[in-house]
Formats: structure tokens, C-alpha cells, sequence
């Protein structure tokens, strides 16, 4: 309570000082309602936002104390009568008059039954910048998986990490992927090791929308958001529909990317059930660019099935439910045909993921307080190998190829309780726990090479949505997290473990102001931490000089933290039919002992390179994000966003450490693998209602690439140049009936072929040199056919 | 494994929705225009039920293919009701009540609102369909409802 107080006093100053009153800090109102030349008695006169309020008298006369001063927006109704809204300006200690004429509600439109929940309406203003991947955008960029429509995003950029097995992360404003948090329907069920192969696993057709919160805002998610969370929604059933797709690509004028697509739902006539379906199956051939036998891009077949179904026992409950099996086999190296350990590299994995959730929601009849209780879980069993001769022919390496096949079992659940409370000046407060363990058991017997880590974390987390008024909001909020990792790690002769528990408070504020009609402010804070253990390049296997490199942990790692703040001015505008919004904003994120790969040149007796994690030095990631869209009408969009960071260590941070007297060390000052600068732009024609082109487009500048050059693994630092992939697509929609519709589509991906320009070759190769576009340029063609345009 | 139960998941979901919902043969329900209204109020005044709808709504496709289709509520509307079905985006000029109404909004606004909905329809400003409107025989609204209704809601309301 008596923080409330001093809340609203630091509230009330505030909002002294925007009006320039130095007085006092409160004002009075009063006036007289009156209909015609008639007072009108007994009307309502509400202070909106707050619980000041009164009725006029017999003669329609009010008076209201005590009322803060600056803008107020009052509402005066009566039964009957049109309702009103206006707003004052109160000074302080002085008496403000008013006088409202209320106009008799003639067509009765007032008084009669209001409802509504299920109705279509736009977004409602939120405090933290939500960025919105669509369906549309997934299809206007002819997106097959979600890696590759995730970059028209401010801030996002999905890379390419592994030419052997084609290993995808999405980094956040330059943070790498293992800074964010991917949630599938709001649960964090995406493990490590989802998230080396996950993105590329789930098709976009199932995607309703994708959200994407840069920097933590939101105490609701868990503490390693440090860059941020992506959520993917999946669609929710209305009506009765089917949709069947195919897509055949042709990449780089030789591979065949060959995808069949459905998706249903059915819904009963009352919306208290309904079941949508969704299947997938991909098969992608191989591309290698430069001839020399080895892929650049890997073979790929992927079969998902899956389906979301919801249940309303009553009125005020909803039971949902959701699968998805994944199936996904991929393949990369050289000769696939062949057995892996007959080739040089292989990379070879065969993923059988499930992943399932339940979720309950009841509210109470007053619908002031809602309880809702999830589960969520994901099990993954994967066969891999990641080996081959890697150039040799002598026994021993073969003896060394025949073992490298691995296992890998991995899980992931997910549950906890949540409780909101919508208070009557549309406050609201969140409380909830919430419980997750991941358990991965990565093997290969081979190498000697084991990753056997449970990470059990507990989070209590309280949010308080605070609206004083109209024009300022504020989410206040923190989760503490009991986070304890259990780990051996193993490698060739390397033992290393990890015990650890920790507990970490992290504040997250963030408030919302909105200046005028068309320009917010947004202001936040977020504290993230992660605990040391393994993430997603720790179960990945790269091939250097023809031998493998493995990832593992150092003694004695410490937890990693950070602080971030973000700022954004958002501005939108609608001048008749023509639309235009621009967004800035502004990041700072500091981490301290942010873990980081360090190549010790060390090598095992077989031959292995090793990489070690370690608490690097500080780091400041600092920049900003933009995004500009303006629209003269429904018929043509355009929208231009991209980033302009820096992302720099606070000392020279070492990334090749060799043996004593071996070699200098290899140091940088920033982050390798991202550009300062990036982004993208979407735009769309529809030439007449059924003929729609669209052209979007991503840039990519200018970043540091190490390359792997010495046998130790010491790698030289290049520049990449600056790539710029364009893609374009024209579709025609045949309406056949009020129930069938036909589009036919075609286009290009990267049109003009903006690609990495030259790759390590042989089984030497360095395979984690690929940067740029994913993919070189490709020609479409699409066939859909459904029961809905 | 995943592959064959994908394909037998695609042919029975196709057979699923390809099969026609049971046939339903009490007819349709009469829906009229706003003139038409007019006339038929004037010969004999009953009461008016108005759903305003927009062709990007979702929940008011699905009210025309699983509400009005219901026996239940085609009876209901011809027999007690005049049913009136509007395009709450349309560009028709429509005289009634001896006036013209036009919509104002067409060239200023993404989604223009005809001004007989921005009469009838609007709740503290803004139009979000499905909206239901129910009018006595003196075309005075007894009740609105700003949202989906399956037939059961919307015969209790009718009654």
C-alpha cells in the first residue's frame, strides 16, 4: 500500500511537470448536465482510468474534488441518453466549470444488452513493441520452414552456420541464438538442441503468427531472454476449412526442393470445439556450389503431421491441446549415397520429435480473475553422424569413422499455474510458477564423447499492468529463478562437470506513453541471466581439416548476466485511405561473463579439435531498430527495417589461444559473424483483386568471418562483403465456386543470385565458413488449392 | 512411418470435409434489402432483425453457413421477423425513411462504414462485426450484440 502511494506521488509530480503547474496537485470540477434547456437528473459522471466518479443531483448539478490535474477524459452517461465522453484540462487548486448537454437516445442504443469476446478487432496498445511476423509474409516470401521468413523482422537475422549439416540460428539484435528464447504457443519447450535444427523443422504453413519481443520486456518468460523471445502461435480453428499446397522449387538451376502441404480445421456450429490439422512433407536434394563434391546446402526430408484442438466445458473454461510429430532426416558431406563412414564428411541426422501440450483456462463469472494451469513437452530421439574419413585412408581412420555414429535423447517439460486478476480500473495483476527441466543425453562411443545434462529451473514471476490514466501505462514486474544444472561432459581424454545451482532475481519494467493520437513512447528494463551449461553449438559437431571439432565446457564456468534497455518512439498516422508508421528504437545490452568459444589448439590423440567455453570479458551490444511502412492504399504496402549496431567487447577478447610457443593468439574487439548493419523491406501489389505481386528483400552488410586455416584449427578473420537477396512472386487466385478456389503462384527467391562467392573445398574444408543467404537463387512454382481466398 | 500416416491423414481429412453436412431442407431464410424493409413495414409492422457484416469477417461467414442455416432459426426470422442482411462496407446509396444514406467513409477510410451502420451499429465508436441488432415493430432497438452467436444464443434472443 504504501508503495501505491508513493507510486501515485511520483505520478502525480510527473505529471505536474508536463503541465508546467507548480501549485498544488489537484484541481476541482464542476458543472451542471442538462438535456435541451432542461438539467438532466442523476447522470453519471466517471473520471476515466480511475474510481473518481459521482451522479448529479436533481437539477443535474456535479461537483467532483480531489481530481488530479492535467488532461482528464470524463464520461457521462445516463440511461437513455447518448453517452459522452470530454476532456478537461484541471488546474490545480482552482475550479474548473463544465456543462454538458446530453442528447436523448432516440434509436434506444445505449441502454439495450452489450456484449462481446468474439468479435474482429485490431491489437490493443501494449506497452513492449511487439514485432508481428504474418501468414502473409511467410507466403509472400514463398517461406517452406519458418527459418525462412523469420528475417523481415527489425533486429532478426536467421544464419546459416554449417555447410555439413546446415545448422540455422536466429540471432536478435547480434545476440546469438542461444540468447533467445523460442516459445511454440507460449511455452519454452524448445530445447538446445531444437534450436541447432528446429527452425528449419517446423513448417510455415502451420503458423498463424510469429512474435518477436527484442530485448526481455516481459516478466512472463523465462531469464535467458536475454535478447529477446520468439513466439510461434499456431493457428487457431474458426470456420470449416481445407487448404492443400505444393511447392516446387529449383535451387540454383540443379537441386529439387519438392513440398506438399495440408491443413484443415473444423469447428462446431456453438465455437466450444474444434480441431485444426496440419501436415507437412518436404524432400529438399542437395546443392554444392563450387563442384567440388561437397554439399553447401544438405539434403533435407521432413515429414510433420499435426494438430491443435480446443474443448469449452462451460461458459468461462477452455481446455486446448496440441501436437505435432516431426520427422526429419538430412544429410550433408559428400557422396550420400554411400555409407557415412565410407565418405570423407558426413553429417548425417534422423530426428523423430514429438511435441505436445495441454492447457486449461477458467475464469471466474465475473470475468475478473482468470486461473489457467499448462503442460507442455517435447522428446526428441536422434540418430547422428557426424565423421567420415576426412581425406585419410589409413586403418586408423577408419576405425575412427566406423564410430563416430552418435545417439542423442533429449527432453524438455514444461509446466506451471497462472493467475490474473483484472481489477475495475483495468489494472491488472499476474502471478504464476512455473517449472522446466530439460534432459539431453548426446553420445557418440567413437569419440568418447558424451553430453549428459539435466537443467531443472524454477521461476516464481509477478507482473503488475498499471494504467493511471489514458495516456500511460506501465508493466512493473520480476521472476526469480532457482535454476540447477547437472552435467558431465566428456570428450576423448577431456572430463568436465557441472553441479551448480543458482538464484536470480530479475526486475523487468517497461511503460508506454502515448504523447499524442499518433506518437507512443516505450521505455524498458530487463535483467537476464543464464546459468552455465550447455547450449545449441555444444551439440553441434563442425568438421575442420578433415577432423571433427568439439565443443566443451571449462571448469569452473560462472553464470552469465545482463542489463538492457531499450526506448522507442512509435509513430502511425492514417490521412484517409493512406497509412504510414515509423518506429525507432533504441538498445543497450551489457553482459557480463558472457560465455564464449575460445579454440585452445589443442588436439586429442585422434586427432579432434577442441573448443572451450569460457567467461569471456564484458560485452556491450548497442544500437537501433527501425522500421518505416507507409501505404496510400489497400492496393499497395511498403516497409522498409533493418538494424544499425555495434556489438563490442570491453577488452580484447581471445578466440584462438594456442599452446605455449606454438603460435600468437588470435584476438577480436567485436562480434564476429554479425554486421552492423542489416535489414529489409516487403511490399505488395494487388494488380486486381485476384492478381497479386509481391517483392521483399533482405541486405545483409558487411561482418567478420573467421576461417579456419591451421591444423591446430587457428582461423584467419576475413570481411565478408555485403549481400542483398531478393524475392519475388507473382500469384493469380481463380475463384471456381463459393467453395473452391485455385491459386496458381511463381517467382524467384534471391533473384539476383546474392551469394556467398567462394567456400572452403574438399574434406579439408573448414564447414562452418557460410555466411550470407541461405540459399543461391531459386525459381518457384505453387499450387493451391482450398475453400477460402 | 510419419510419411505413410501422412498421406492417410491427407485422404482422411479430405474425406472428412469433402462430406456434405447433412442436408438441411427447411429452406432459407428471406432476407430483405433496406427498401424492401421499408415497404414491407409500412403494409404490416413486425419486428426487424439487422446483421451487419463485412466480407473479411470471419465469424459472420461462419454464422451465414452453420447459424442461418438452422431450421430452428430460418422459422424464427421468417415467421416473427423481417431479416435484413448488410454489407456494413457497402457503397449503395439506400433511401430510407425518406432519406438518402449514403457512405461517407468510401475514399477515407481502409474499412469505409455506411452511414446506416454508423447509425445502428457502432458501439462507443467502433465497428466490429458480427454485429446483430433487434428492433420492435415502432423500429426501436430492443437489443445488440456485438459478437458470433450460435443458434441456441440467438433463438433466446429472438424469442
Amino acid at each position: 500500500m504504501k508503495y501505491l502511494t508513493i507510486l501515485t506521488l511520483f505520478f502525480s509530480c510527473l505529471a505536474t511537470y508536463t503541465y508546467g503547474q507548480t501549485t498544488e496537485n489537484r484541481g476541482t470540477l464542476s458543472g451542471k448536465v442538462s438535456t435541451g434547456d432542461d438539467g438532466l437528473p442523476f447522470a453519471s459522471i466517471q473520471l476515466m482510468g480511475t474510481n473518481i466518479g459521482t451522479n448529479a443531483d436533481e437539477q443535474g448539478n456535479f461537483r467532483l474534488e480531489d481530481v488530479p490535474v492535467g488532461q482528464q477524459t470524463l464520461k457521462i452517461s445516463q440511461v437513455g441518453y447518448q453517452s459522452l465522453t470530454r476532456t478537461v484540462e484541471i488546474k490545480g487548486g482552482q475550479t474548473t466549470q463544465l456543462d454538458i448537454d446530453l442528447n436523448e437516445d432516440l434509436l434506444n442504443l445505449e441502454g439495450v444488452v452489450v456484449s462481446g469476446t468474439r468479435y474482429e478487432q485490431d491489437r490493443v496498445s501494449n506497452p513492449v513493441v511487439v514485432g508481428v511476423i504474418g501468414e502473409k509474409l511467410f507466403n509472400a516470401t514463398q517461406s517452406i520452414a519458418i527459418s525462412e521468413g523469420l528475417n523481415f523482422q527489425p533486429g532478426v537475422r536467421v544464419e546459416t552456420n554449417c555447410q555439413n549439416c546446415g545448422f540455422t540460428q536466429v540471432r536478435l539484435n547480434g545476440l546469438e541464438g542461444s540468447y533467445s528464447q523460442i516459445l511454440i504457443n507460449s511455452r519454452p519447450i524448445f530445447s538446445a538442441l531444437n534450436s541447432v535444427y528446429g527452425l528449419d523443422q517446423i513448417p510455415a504453413n502451420i503458423v498463424e503468427r510469429v512474435e518477436v519481443v527484442r530485448s526481455g520486456g516481459s516478466a512472463l518468460y523465462g531469464s535467458n531472454a536475454i535478447a529477446g523471445t520468439i513466439n510461434i502461435i499456431t493457428k487457431d480453428p474458426v470456420e470449416n476449412t481445407w487448404e492443400i499446397r505444393s511447392n516446387t522449387a529449383l535451387i540454383g538451376g540443379e537441386a529439387v526442393d519438392q513440398t506438399f502441404n495440408f491443413n484443415g480445421s473444423v469447428v462446431n456450429e456453438s465455437l466450444t470445439s474444434g480441431v485444426t490439422f496440419y501436415g507437412m512433407s518436404r524432400h529438399r536434394d542437395s546443392y554444392d556450389a563450387n563442384g567440388d563434391g561437397f554439399t553447401e546446402l544438405v539434403r533435407l526430408e521432413n515429414t510433420v503431421l499435426g494438430a491443435k484442438a480446443f474443448f469449452k466445458p462451460g461458459e468461462d473454461s477452455k481446455i486446448t491441446l496440441d501436437f505435432s510429430a516431426l520427422e526429419e532426416y538430412r544429410r550433408g558431406g559428400d557422396r550420400l549415397d554411400l555409407a557415412p563412414h565410407f565418405t570423407d564428411i558426413t553429417e548425417e541426422l534422423d530426428h523423430n520429435t514429438f511435441i505436445g501440450g495441454i492447457n486449461y483456462e477458467q475464469w471466474s463469472k465475473n470475468d475478473k480473475n482468470k486461473f489457467s494451469l499448462y503442460a507442455s513437452t517435447q522428446s526428441t530421439q536422434r540418430d547422428s553422424y557426424y565423421g567420415g574419413l576426412g581425406g585419410g585412408r589409413t586403418p586408423e581412420d577408419s576405425t575412427l569413422a566406423i564410430n563416430a555414429y552418435g545417439l542423442t535423447d533429449d527432453l524438455a517439460v514444461v509446466a506451471g499455474v497462472q493467475y490474473n486478476h483484472y481489477f475495475n480500473n483495468n489494472d491488472v495483476i499476474i502471478l504464476g510458477i512455473e517449472n522446466q527441466y530439460y534432459d539431453t543425453r548426446d553420445e557418440i562411443q567413437g569419440y568418447n564423447r558424451l553430453i549428459d545434462q539435466q537443467v531443472n529451473t524454477t521461476g516464481f514471476f509477478a507482473q503488475y499492468e498499471w494504467k493511471p490514466n489514458e495516456k500511460f501505462m506501465a508493466l512493473l514486474g520480476g521472476r526469480y529463478d532457482v535454476s540447477n544444472v547437472d552435467g558431465i561432459y566428456t570428450v576423448g581424454g577431456i572430463n568436465r562437470s557441472a553441479d551448480v545451482t543458482v538464484g536470480v532475481f530479475s526486475p523487468r519494467a517497461t511503460l508506454l506513453y502515448q504523447v499524442n493520437e499518433n506518437l507512443r513512447f516505450r521505455g524498458g528494463y530487463a535483467r537476464g541471466f543464464r546459468a552455465p551449461q550447455a547450449f545449441n553449438e555444444d551439440l553441434h559437431i563442425s568438421s575442420v581439416g578433415g577432423e571433427p571439432l568439439f565443443v566443451i565446457l571449462s571448469d569452473d564456468l560462472d553464470k552469465e548476466t545482463s542489463n538492457a534497455f531499450t526506448g522507442s518512439l512509435n509513430y502511425t498516422k492514417s490521412m484517409g485511405l493512406a497509412q504510414f508508421n515509423l518506429l525507432i528504437e533504441g538498445f543497450y545490452t551489457q553482459l557480463q561473463n558472457p560465455f564464449t568459444q575460445v579454440s585452445t589448439g589443442v588436439q586429442l590423440p585422434n586427432g579432434s579439435i577442441i573448443e572451450e567455453v569460457r567467461n569471456g570479458e564484458g560485452a556491450t551490444v548497442s544500437g537501433v531498430n527501425f522500421e518505416a511502412g507507409y501505404s496510400p492504399s489497400g492496393k499497395f504496402a511498403f516497409q522498409l527495417g533493418g538494424t544499425a549496431q555495434q556489438s563490442n567487447y570491453s577488452e580484447t577478447q581471445v578466440i584462438f589461444e594456442p599452446e605455449e610457443g606454438d603460435e600468437n593468439a588470435i584476438t577480436v574487439d567485436e562480434f564476429v559473424r554479425n554486421p552492423n548493419l542489416y535489414g529489409y523491406f516487403t511490399s505488395f501489389y494487388n494488380v486486381t483483386e485476384a492478381f497479386k505481386i509481391d517483392l521483399t528483400g533482405t541486405y545483409t552488410g558487411s561482418m567478420i568471418v573467421p576461417r579456419v586455416v591451421g591444423a591446430n584449427g587457428s582461423p584467419d578473420l576475413l570481411d565478408s562483403d555485403p549481400f542483398f537477396d531478393v524475392n519475388l512472386k507473382a500469384s493469380y487466385n481463380f475463384n471456381i465456386s463459393d467453395d473452391l478456389n485455385l491459386e496458381l503462384s511463381v517467382g524467384f527467391r534471391n533473384l539476383f543470385n546474392s551469394f556467398q562467392p567462394e567456400f572452403d573445398s574438399g574434406p579439408e574444408r573448414d564447414s562452418d565458413f557460410i555466411y550470407g543467404p541461405a540459399a543461391p537463387r531459386s525459381v518457384f512454382f505453387s499450387v493451391k488449392i482450398g475453400n477460402l481466398y | 512411418m510419419t510419411r505413410e500416416l501422412f498421406i492417410l491423414a491427407v485422404f482422411t481429412i479430405l474425406l472428412f470435409l469433402g462430406t456434405p453436412a447433412s442436408a438441411q431442407e427447411a429452406g432459407s431464410v428471406r432476407w430483405l434489402t433496406f427498401e424492401q424493409l421499408e415497404d414491407s413495414l409500412a403494409a404490416h409492422p413486425k419486428r426487424v432483425f439487422i446483421d451487419f457484416y463485412t466480407d473479411w469477417c470471419t465469424y459472420c461467414r461462419k454464422m451465414d453457413k452453420r447459424v442461418f442455416t438452422k431450421p430452428e432459426v430460418i422459422d424464427l426470422l421468417n415467421e416473427d421477423y423481417y431479416a435484413v442482411r448488410f454489407d456494413a462496407e457497402t457503397e449503395a446509396n439506400i433511401v430510407f425513411g425518406g432519406q438518402t444514406l449514403i457512405n461517407d467513409q468510401v475514399g477515407k477510410s481502409r474499412s469505409p462504414i455506411h452511414q446506416i451502420a454508423q447509425l445502428l451499429a457502432l458501439r462507443e465508436g467502433q465497428f466490429a462485426p458480427p454485429t446483430l441488432v433487434i428492433l420492435d415493430e415502432d423500429f426501436k432497438v430492443t437489443a445488440r450484440y456485438f459478437e458470433y452467436m450460435d443458434s441456441k444464443k440467438l433463438v433466446s434472443a429472438l424469442k
